[in-house]
């Protein structure tokens, strides 16, 4: 069972993402890649910064994974948030677009776009909530 | 003219309503004739979040907080309030002939989403609506 964030986790979401009809449907038209950037909490087994990056494009992930600080500054979106925060999300205890509205994740991009989007944004979420995961904080 | 965010660590929503407006006008360079007085308080209660803009010729001011002299208090919880950002626009209102529009039409008639000084502002959630708005167009 992969852990989260690593590669091989990151491959089994994106694999997922690519697999979801719902999330075909939703983001149909979108164009654009985008970063998951999970922020260090050394205290709960990650000791750097993760940034995942996912290609998204009509619908579908057409790759991605682990990337370094250069490539997710270039990437498109960037949502952003401590560990625990992206923990909550897989688990469903943290709603995307609350947590976007609370800021407990942050984005960065074209929030026009993002906001036609949110379906396919909340579709991410539940997805990743799909993926049998491990977290390195617990046992 | 200028978009300040009020308070040294802004709620999600005070950070994406000024981004969005920023992002918006300088996209659509006319909307900046929307700016008129107006004052707003968006209220989220699903997300423990309430907001207002202070929006005037020259400017926009969006904080985190109440405010006792807005004209418009709009309460709705998270999704439906990025909802109203999508929603196609007729005559600077949610178009009741798409099926988007109708949605928050419905919202409205069942009180998901309450709009204080509906009635007695009219312009001034006009104007409001379209500097938030992300829909293609107004009909």
């Amino acid at each position: 069972m992969p852990e989260f964030p690593t590669e091989e986790w990151f491959q089994a979401f994106i694999e997922a993402v690519d697999a979801s009809e719902e999330y075909a449907e939703y983001a149909a038209t979108w164009e654009g890649d985008a970063v998951i950037h999970v922020e260090a909490e050394p205290d709960k087994g990650i000791a750097t910064d993760v940034r995942g990056l996912l290609d998204l494009w009509h619908g579908g992930c057409r790759g991605g994974g682990i990337v370094d600080e250069a490539r997710a500054d270039s990437a498109e979106f960037v949502i952003r948030a401590p560990y625990s925060r992206w923990k909550d999300v897989i688990r469903g205890d943290l709603e995307p677009v609350k947590g976007l509205v609370q800021g407990k994740l942050r984005v960065r991009g074209d929030l026009p776009k993002i906001l036609r989007y949110t379906k396919g944004t909340q579709e991410l979420a539940y997805i990743a909530g799909q993926v049998d995961t491990t977290f390195p904080d617990e046992p | 003219m200028t978009i300040t965010v009020i308070g040294g660590e802004p709620s999600g929503l005070a950070s994406m309503v000024a981004d969005l407006i920023e992002q918006n006008l300088a996209r659509d360079p006319p909307r900046r004739a929307l700016l008129r007085r107006s004052v707003a308080v968006l209220d989220v209660p699903d997300a423990d979040v309430t907001v207002f803009l202070r929006i005037e010729r020259d400017g926009i001011r969006v904080g985190d907080g109440d405010v006792p002299d807005a004209h418009l208090r709009i309460r709705s919880d998270s999704g439906r309030l990025l909802d109203l950002t999508t929603a196609p626009l007729r005559g600077g209102l949610p178009d009741p002939l798409r099926p988007e529009g109708r949605a928050i039409v419905g919202d409205l008639l069942l009180r998901r989403i309450r709009i204080g000084g509906l009635l007695r502002h009219p312009v001034r959630l006009v104007r409001l609506t379209k500097l938030l708005s992300v829909a293609d167009g107004d009909r």
